[in-house]
């Protein structure tokens, strides 16, 4: 019989404790030990998505403090299953939905990117009036 | 003098650098050794930060999270937090007053110390553990330099101490234009209740099935001055030698990748094993498993010295076992060679693996220079004296202005 892969990214985090969060079948994945510089690299990550996998998933330690998850969903739509997530070992899980990543996590990202240059704008000010006149004390 | 020494202080540990969930290794480990030690005493400490924590059941817990919709683009993330932890780092802080003083870990874009140095007059303690600019030009991407640098000096010009783990690091804050009177050096230490040469470790050489077989040990978070890829090369001359040797790493991080290739080239799979990040309560475990450990940190690319310092010899010289370290750094300031471990020359796997043989060969100087070790390490680096340390550097910060 030919079993139908899943493939796991794992950011950070124990791929055991994340499986069992999840009930999970890990005989049933393909795992990858990615470190989170990788996500900068498109080309390394849709290398791997290539593959036919019944779904993609990322996992780290925790949801709610892991970074650049709209970048990890936006991977998910550009491969050939688009199907998967991100899963962490609390049990939570950020499910893949290509109307979602369309309609809200790219227009979001969209957004943060133009706000960052306001605030990066207003930071070089701030900070240089701190630097300049208020650090001789 | 005595009397005020013997007053129980408040104290606020603040940190601003994103761990995210990690709670283990780097960092963590040394804050938590420090607070650890402090709450010994009778110290009250409050810990305030973005990311999660594990810290004795006193202290109490302040969280300012970090922005979830900026967090996505590199370093910009640091400039709303630096608004935030300002906002809300000064007014937990007004909240718990009196505080004897904030100690802070510098961190990127992030001079929220120095605005409440300013504001509530407490006096600050900043932790440097590297010139930010120059860490991000030679160990990763430098964008907004002005930034990094305004902050950081913003901070030094503010703080009361600056605590820096060498004396190598203090050369490189005093070249940055670091005044010398603030920079106190404190390396990290060990905790003999965690690290200590009675381990139980049956458990762990079952479940690894390691029973009978020589186990060379490794610990930390695969950075790049940690030098692993030079032990992992080290593991075929040695292999040739001791047929039943095991190297055990324990840990990981970015260097992860170039490890596994290195093992995979030299095809050197059945001679290792990588366990992944282990929680800290595990890690003594693991490496009272060891017959000899190692710590092959390098000096850095750009020329200048190696000016870390390794949690993990401390943590060694603790478990009383026979060490094996590059000779760089505050490594060979810290052990004397074939006195209290064997130094090897850096970069060399040949010297690393030559080294591992002799201590193989011969257990009386493994015993030896286990026990010269661990009598140093009980004596001068344990948890208690930088904390002890850090409290000297208070009172005598109170006992000037008086």
């Amino acid at each position: 019989m030919n079993i139908v892969m899943n493939l796991l990214f794992l950011v950070n985090g124990n791929s055991s404790n994340i499986f069992k969060a999840h009930n999970l079948n890990p005989e049933v994945f393909e795992i990858v030990k990615i470190d989170e510089k990788v996500l900068a690299k498109p080309r390394s990550i849709l290398e791997y998505t290539r593959k036919k996998f019944e779904s993609i998933y990322f996992g780290c330690i925790s949801i709610d403090f892991q970074r650049f998850i709209p970048f990890m969903l936006i991977y998910i739509l550009l491969s050939k299953c688009k199907k998967g997530g991100v899963i962490d070992e609390d049990g939570k899980k950020v499910r893949f939905s290509i109307p979602k990543t369309l309609f809200f996590t790219i227009p979001m990202l969209i957004f943060e990117f133009i706000a960052s240059i306001f605030i990066v704008i207003f930071s070089y000010v701030y900070y240089f009036v701190w630097w300049k006149f208020k650090t001789k004390n | 003098m005595v009397e005020i020494q013997n007053e129980k202080l408040r104290i606020a540990f603040w940190r601003i650098d994103y761990a995210g969930a990690l709670v283990d290794a780097g960092i963590n480990s040394t804050i938590r050794g420090l607070i650890t030690e402090l709450v010994k005493s009778g110290h009250k400490v409050f810990h305030i930060s973005g990311s999660r924590a594990k810290l004795p059941n006193e202290v109490e817990s302040f969280h300012i999270p970090f922005s979830k919709i900026f967090r996505n683009f590199p370093e910009v993330f640091s400039f709303p937090y630096q608004f935030k932890s300002v906002s809300l780092g000064k007014r937990i802080i007004k909240n718990l007053e009196p505080i004897n003083f904030i100690y802070q870990v510098i961190h990127d874009f992030n001079f929220s110390g120095a605005v409440v140095r300013k504001n509530l007059g407490i006096p600050l303690f900043l932790q440097a553990d590297g010139i930010q600019v120059w860490v991000k030009q030679n160990w990763g991407k430098l964008y907004f330099k002005s930034l990094l640098r305004w902050a950081e000096e913003i901070q030094w010009s503010f703080a009361d101490k600056i605590f820096t783990f060498s004396s190598q690091l203090r050369e490189q804050l005093k070249s940055y234009g670091v005044p010398e009177t603030k920079i106190v050096i404190n390396p990290c230490g060990f905790n003999p209740e965690v690290f200590h040469p009675n381990i139980d470790c049956k458990e762990i050489i079952n479940q690894l099935n390691i029973a009978n077989k020589f186990v060379v040990g490794f610990s930390g978070t695969f950075g790049y001055y940690h030098g692993i890829s030079f032990l992992a090369k080290s593991i075929k001359m040695v292999a040739k030698a001791i047929p039943n040797v095991v190297f055990l790493f324990v840990g990981d991080g970015s260097y992860r990748a170039q490890l596994d290739e290195i093992i995979k080239q030299d095809n050197v799979e059945k001679f290792t094993i990588i366990t992944g990040f282990v929680p800290f309560e595990d890690v003594p475990k693991y490496l009272s498993c060891c017959d000899v450990l190692v710590s092959p940190c390098i000096n850095n690319d750009d020329g200048t010295e190696f000016f870390n310092s390794p949690l993990k010899n401390f943590e060694y010289m603790g478990l009383r076992k026979p060490i094996i370290a590059t000779a760089v750094g505050q490594q060979k300031e810290i052990f004397k060679h074939r006195w209290s471990a064997l130094l090897v020359e850096e970069r060399n796997p040949e010297a690393i693996a030559e080294a591992i043989i002799e201590l193989y060969n011969n257990p009386d100087l493994s015993a030896t220079i286990a026990i010269n070790a661990f009598n140093e390490g009980i004596s001068k680096h344990t948890w208690r004296h930088r904390a002890e340390n850090l409290l000297n550097s208070y009172f005598e910060l109170i006992n000037s202005k008086i």
